[in-house]
């Protein structure tokens, strides 16, 4: 009935999309992305994405120099041009014969000088040779083609995309050759890779942090609901002690207290405690309210009756009758889970370098001289963006889904 | 609704020392402190940091007839124990043999006897370090009569520096209603007059867009647009040549300043006032005397404004003290990404210094800001609809 009345939503459908390929991007990361998670490259720091363009490179003018001998040398100065759709990738081969495969230009250093004699590289496109992209590549390292979150690893040296360096001449030691589809960071790797590798914990974190968290609330809640009294009072107080802290600031504090120095699993783990910690009290206190209202239900009475132990009212009566509005309320609250990560490793107390997630690759955002100079950085925002996006749309059509009144647009005080 | 009131209010007390004491707990298991360092760095005097540590309640000073009742203990190794003679400063015995006290500081500047923890500095002050309940106690007893402690980076009352970022963040988050209100309700409420048109299709994806854009991103968003078109300031609260600026300059500045952040905030806010006040309306034009005054024959706009705006946009109204409680957290992550001296970039400042008053005492004053604000908008809520009963 839900799936149905679910099906006929067309944002929830979209939503649910947007989250298949998501989640299917960042399982299969690995094996998607063109490099390895940490692969650093000095000569493509900071490059533009190549989806979308190309450096040009224009000479500007000429500096005059002595070399150690008192010869005079002539020394060019460049100027680096941002060419939107060219320059990119791009569907010729050196010979520039059409192709259906796609190609990218190596990148090129041209050291420029100024009239201080100081000089600095940059990096653009070399027009003459175009290097063809190859799908389903094999490298020499081994990496996993498909993880889930880190679990049931496969290993693997196939990668989807990769670069052909064959025809690269051998004698250039100029020529830096890259896919990089979205562009590089400060640290010269490939930011599609590291949003692939970031999707990972990223998108994880929220689905692991609400399932701590639920199953916490349904058992406090449960309990704290079905028994009422004095166990309901402090749980409620306990409750009320978390929603009274602002959540950023509680979850700051938490992670105060915990050692600086982790393992990167640890950290993970670190996390997802800590936003479990945080979120199970607004939920407990959601089940509370349900189950207290479930408790004098006929069949719950009923099931007391004939001799059914607290336990067994609780977790095969009260609970299951909760469980759409759980759902529901479980993906409407995942974005802030991950949000909840993005802020903690943006923040620098979470996920650390040399390891990956959305809110630390934002991180580098933070110094407003990179980000305008390169404003590609900003790309695993919209990232997090979509998928918060897509858990709303997807929550969205759940609840009304779950609350026929609402789909068919009566008002409760309309139908009594 | 008094009643109601006052149980609520006294129920703040006893959240707000829960609240503080378990705070106090979580800071002090951090392993190190904001001294540790300092401690840990030669160029320091030992005895200087050890002598901060105590003006902040930290450490305890021992005199040396309290030292001799330690007895011998082992640390290092070595059997120590300190002897009362008269002076100021005990002498030290290592082995039952007299040492230097720059030497016997190297191996003592942190010891155990049974569960008690001491600090010696190299001029052979002993001193005890304060366990986190007795800690709490007080600084739980001097927050009572209003020293809320000093802050170590600024080492000024905490008070002061969290009432000026206060302020700020204030200002900020107003500034972030202000715009919320002032484009949701209008939206929302043309939205419902009529559903399902393009427009409330259009309002409802860009409330969409709206609740789910990462405040990060947004803010991130909102630089690079401030950088690239140069018509905001790219952030902090003023310009640098502020104090040359006539009256109505200064007021120009700081709005200047704070449209752009105001706007970052108010963003998801927005949304959520957007949604609601076409709920609102929506269900207010399908009320009964929506239909009676229509059938009078009062004209569709006085039917609108009059009947069923007014009903539909009090709960919104009320809405404010929720807000402004979640905005208070919302703000961190702008006014970090905008560089806007507020509370939250306090906070994770003082964190990242590890330091300790002034977080307790930022997260206290935010606590209650909350707290304060959900009252609020509960009583309010009472006043304006006289069908809900506060009990």
């Amino acid at each position: 009935m839900l799936w149905h009345r679910l099906r006929k939503n067309r944002l929830a459908m979209i939503g649910a999309a947007i989250l298949l390929v998501l989640y299917t991007l960042s399982c299969f990361g690995g094996f998607i992305a063109p490099y390895s998670s940490n692969e650093t490259n000095k000569y493509t720091v900071k490059y533009g994405p190549m989806l979308l363009g190309g450096y040009s490179i224009d000479k500007v003018g000429e500096v005059i120099d002595e070399d150690e001998n008192y010869n005079e040398i002539i020394l060019s100065t460049y100027e680096r041009n941002w060419n939107w759709f060219e320059g990119g990738v791009h569907f010729h081969n050196s010979a520039n014969e059409f192709t259906f495969r796609p190609h990218v230009h190596p990148l090129r250093e041209y050291q420029s000088w100024d009239e201080y004699g100081e000089s600095e590289y940059l990096m653009a496109v070399d027009r003459t040779i175009s290097l063809p992209i190859q799908f389903f590549v094999e490298r020499e390292e081994s990496h996993e083609l498909f993880s889930l979150c880190g679990f049931f690893p496969i290993q693997g040296k196939t990668h989807l995309m990769g670069l052909d360096t064959e025809q690269l001449p051998s004698d250039r030691a100029d020529l830096h050759p890259g896919l990089f589809l979205l562009g590089t960071d400060i640290l010269g790797r490939d930011l599609w890779t590291r949003i692939l590798y970031g999707g990972q914990v990223s998108l994880s974190v929220g689905l692991i942090g609400i399932m701590i968290s639920i199953s916490i609330g349904l058992v406090i809640g449960g309990i704290a609901g079905y028994f009422g009294g004095q166990v309901d009072f402090w749980l409620m107080r306990l409750v009320e002690l978390l929603l009274a802290i602002p959540g950023l600031y509680l979850i700051l504090t938490l992670r105060y207290a915990i050692p600086d120095k982790l393992s990167p699993r640890q950290t993970y783990m670190m996390i997802v405690a800590i936003l479990a910690i945080v979120g199970w009290a607004s939920t407990g206190r959601m089940i509370r309210g349900m189950v207290l209202s479930l408790r004098e239900s006929e069949y719950a009475l009923a099931a007391k009756a004939l001799g059914g132990s607290s336990a067994r009212v609780i977790l095969r009566h009260l609970l299951p009758n909760t469980a759409s509005i759980v759902i529901v309320t479980a993906t409407l609250y995942v974005p802030y889970y991950i949000l909840g990560e993005v802020a903690l490793s943006f923040l620098g107390f979470g996920i650390t370098e040399p390891d990956s997630s959305w809110g630390l690759l934002l991180k580098d955002c933070n110094v407003s001289e990179v980000l305008k100079y390169n404003p590609w950085l900003i790309t695993p925002g919209f990232f997090i963006f979509l998928a918060v996006l897509a858990y709303n749309f997807l929550g969205d059509g759940l609840r009304d889904a779950a609350d026929p009144r609402a789909y068919l647009g009566l008002s409760k005080k309309a139908e009594s | 609704m008094l009643t109601f009131t006052i149980r609520r209010l006294l129920s703040i007390p006893p959240l707000i020392l829960v609240v503080s004491l378990l705070t106090f707990l979580l800071l002090k298991t951090a392993p190190g402190d904001f001294y540790s360092q300092q401690e840990a760095d030669p160029a320091r005097s030992l005895t200087e940091v050890l002598r901060q540590k105590e003006s902040a309640g930290l450490l305890h000073r021992l005199n040396p007839s309290q030292l001799e009742a330690l007895g011998e203990f082992k640390d290092e190794g070595a059997t120590w124990s300190f002897r009362d003679v008269g002076e100021k400063i005990p002498t030290i015995l290592q082995d039952g043999i007299i040492v230097e006290h720059r030497l016997a500081s190297h191996s003592l500047l942190n010891f155990q006897v049974g569960s008690t923890r001491y600090q010696c500095d190299d001029e052979g002050v002993v001193y005890r370090k304060v366990g986190p309940i007795e800690g709490f106690f007080s600084w739980f007893f001097n927050a009572l009569s209003g020293d809320f402690g000093r802050s170590y980076k600024f080492n000024r009352p905490v008070f002061g520096i969290i009432a000026e970022r206060l302020w700020n963040t204030l200002t900020l988050s107003i500034a972030a209603l202000v715009i919320a209100y002032g484009l949701g309700v209008p939206l929302g409420v043309f939205a419902a007059v009529k559903p399902n048109s393009p427009i409330d299709h259009t309002a409802g994806i860009l409330a969409f867009i709206g609740l789910s854009i990462p405040t990060v991103f947004s803010a991130l968003l909102a630089v690079l647009f401030a950088t690239y078109s140069g018509l905001f300031p790219i952030g902090d609260m003023r310009s640098l040549d502020y104090d040359q600026l006539g009256f109505w300059g200064k007021i120009g500045d700081r709005i200047h300043h704070l449209v752009l952040p105001a706007i970052v905030l108010g963003t998801s806010a927005m949304a959520g006032y957007m949604r609601q006040a076409r709920g609102n309306m929506i269900e207010a034009l399908g009320q009964d005397y929506v239909r009676t005054a229509r059938a009078k024959g009062v004209p569709h706009t006085g039917v609108l404004f009059k009947h069923a705006f007014r009903n539909a946009v009090n709960p919104l109204i009320t809405m404010f003290g929720y807000s402004l409680a979640s905005l208070l957290s919302g703000s961190l992550l702008v006014e970090i990404v905008m560089n806007w001296p507020g509370l939250g970039r306090l906070v994770f400042e003082a964190i990242s210094a590890k330091d300790e008053p002034l977080v307790l005492a930022s997260v206290l004053i935010s606590t209650l800001l909350l707290v304060f604000g959900n009252l609020v908008a509960d009583l309010l809520l009472a006043l304006v609809d006289p069908r809900v009963r506060l009990s």
